[in-house]
């Protein structure tokens, strides 16, 4: 089992964010969060990355427990957040580099590493290019080549397609759904496109009020994500 | 392979070094020391001041400056970027980031204040008749400047975790170390003196090392980094990645 989640909550003051979500996962799936704004997905991918700790229940990613082994966790996952957050002072090859060391990637497996992820992102034109300068699509695809430089077990995007036209969309749906990215490992993507979700998902989990409303492999072929949410939202009633 | 620690120290250094307002820092810096130097000779001319107390004095006064602007963008920066979020979920510890940006904004506050050195060296070279002067009693007044110094960084460190902007985290960190010192001495007509008193600079740079300021600006910056420490973990407490 490459993910399991039992029970995970976690509050915000009076605000519960995540309340009890328990699933788990295996390698090669490719899970796509979906909500209303303010359903959880957020701060279940950061709970999930180690960014936020849960208040209550448990988890393991990878084998580790995602509370007692955060160390461990993190060299297992990596992680986009919403944006795509980047340093805009580097260049993007400086960029990977320190990322991929940070992680403890000796120089010739970096390297390697380097080379595959900026061909696969087709960063190769821009790796001596100072980030502050790239496209926004450009500065994702740094993002979701430092997600992947590590070779992770799990990957986590949250809300990959945030600031990204139609064309990027499409090139991301491709890139998520490609051997590259998905062969062995679990994907776990937040969003609100219903073309990335048919795309690129293998199965969804829909959160409502921070509860995990509904977790199916049956992705509609038709109709927007609101369409779904009512779908979803009916049956559990 | 290098440690996390080490990768980011060196990756601080190289982003600050790369900067021309790092350069810019520098030259002010010198630039400063030099012009209170020139002035503290001409006013002690005849006085029973020492060289070695006449050149310390300025490079203590200088010395908050570097450490300030070195330490306002180590966090408030990762904030205001947003990539604290991927700091904090990289295989690195909270520790571990803070001892290296403080490290990183330690050594570059040290060399700001080592390049000063060459207007001491100056003066003496082309002073006629050649003063006289202590290498150890000047050895040790640098050294109280440079404790100053590592306490002046440690608590611009935690500035920068409390603030979102550089600049209130860098003004911050001077008006604070400049109240630290008032209480101490009592003089708030002179707070450029003033600011010197905790450290008993004087008696150092006359060759009096008494280790208990010493021991009183590590322990502070010990004290300061050990709640750096704290207040980024707290950053995973709140409910948004930049807060």
């Amino acid at each position: 089992m490459m993910l399991d989640v039992q029970d995970l909550t976690r509050r915000f003051g009076r605000e519960t964010a995540l309340d009890g979500v328990s699933f788990s996962a295996d390698a090669g799936e490719r899970i796509a969060v979906v909500g209303r704004n303010g359903a959880g997905k957020t701060t279940l991918l950061r709970v999930l990355s180690t960014f936020l700790p849960a208040d209550s229940g448990r988890a393991s990613v990878a084998g580790f427990d995602l509370f007692s082994q955060g160390g461990a966790v993190r060299s297992v996952v990596g992680y986009l957040p919403e944006g795509a957050p980047l340093d805009p002072d580097l260049r993007v090859a400086e960029y990977l580099r320190f990322r991929g060391r940070l992680r403890r990637m000796s120089g010739r497996h970096l390297r390697r590493r380097l080379h595959d992820v900026a061909a696969f992102c087709g960063l190769a034109p821009v790796l001596s290019t100072r980030i502050r300068a790239l496209s926004a699509g450009q500065r994702h695809a740094v993002g979701l080549a430092d997600a992947i430089l590590h070779e992770p077990d799990v990957l986590l995007f949250d809300d990959p397609l945030a600031a990204a036209d139609a064309v990027q969309a499409r090139e991301f749906a491709r890139l998520l759904a490609s051997p590259e990215i998905s062969e062995g490992r679990l994907v776990l993507f937040s969003t609100h496109d219903a073309g990335l979700v048919r795309a690129a998902a293998t199965r969804v989990l829909f959160l409502e009020r921070g509860r995990l409303a509904a977790d199916t492999t049956s992705i509609p072929l038709a109709g927007s994500l609101a369409d779904w949410f009512d779908r979803w939202t009916h049956a559990e009633c | 392979m290098p440690s996390p620690t080490a990768v980011l120290f060196r990756k601080e250094c190289r982003v600050a070094l790369r900067s021309t307002a790092t350069w810019c820092v520098f030259a002010a810096c010198a630039s400063l020391v030099g012009l209170f130097f020139a002035f503290a000779l001409r006013e002690a001319a005849g006085g029973p001041a020492t060289l070695p107390e006449l050149f310390c004095t300025p490079l203590a006064l200088a010395a908050p400056l570097p450490a300030a602007f070195f330490t306002m963008g180590l966090f408030a920066r990762e904030r205001h970027n947003g990539t604290l979020e991927t700091l904090l979920t990289a295989p690195v510890t909270d520790a571990q980031t803070v001892l290296a940006k403080f490290s990183a904004a330690c050594l570059l506050s040290l060399v700001a204040l080592v390049l000063c050195l060459p207007v001491f060296h100056a003066y003496l070279r082309f002073a006629a008749p050649p003063p006289p002067w202590d290498a150890r009693s000047f050895a040790a007044g640098c050294g109280a400047v440079a404790a100053a110094t590592v306490l002046w960084t440690a608590l611009g460190t935690f500035f920068s975790l409390l603030c979102r902007h550089e600049s209130a985290a860098g003004a911050a960190t001077l008006i604070a170390g400049l109240g630290l010192s008032l209480p101490v001495s009592g003089t708030v007509e002179l707070p450029v003196e003033s600011a010197l008193e905790p450290w008993s600079l004087v008696a150092f740079a006359r060759g009096v090392a008494d280790t208990r300021p010493i021991f009183a600006a590590l322990s502070g910056a010990a004290f300061f980094l050990f709640f750096s420490v704290r207040v980024l973990e707290s950053r995973r407490w709140l409910p948004s990645a930049a807060a």
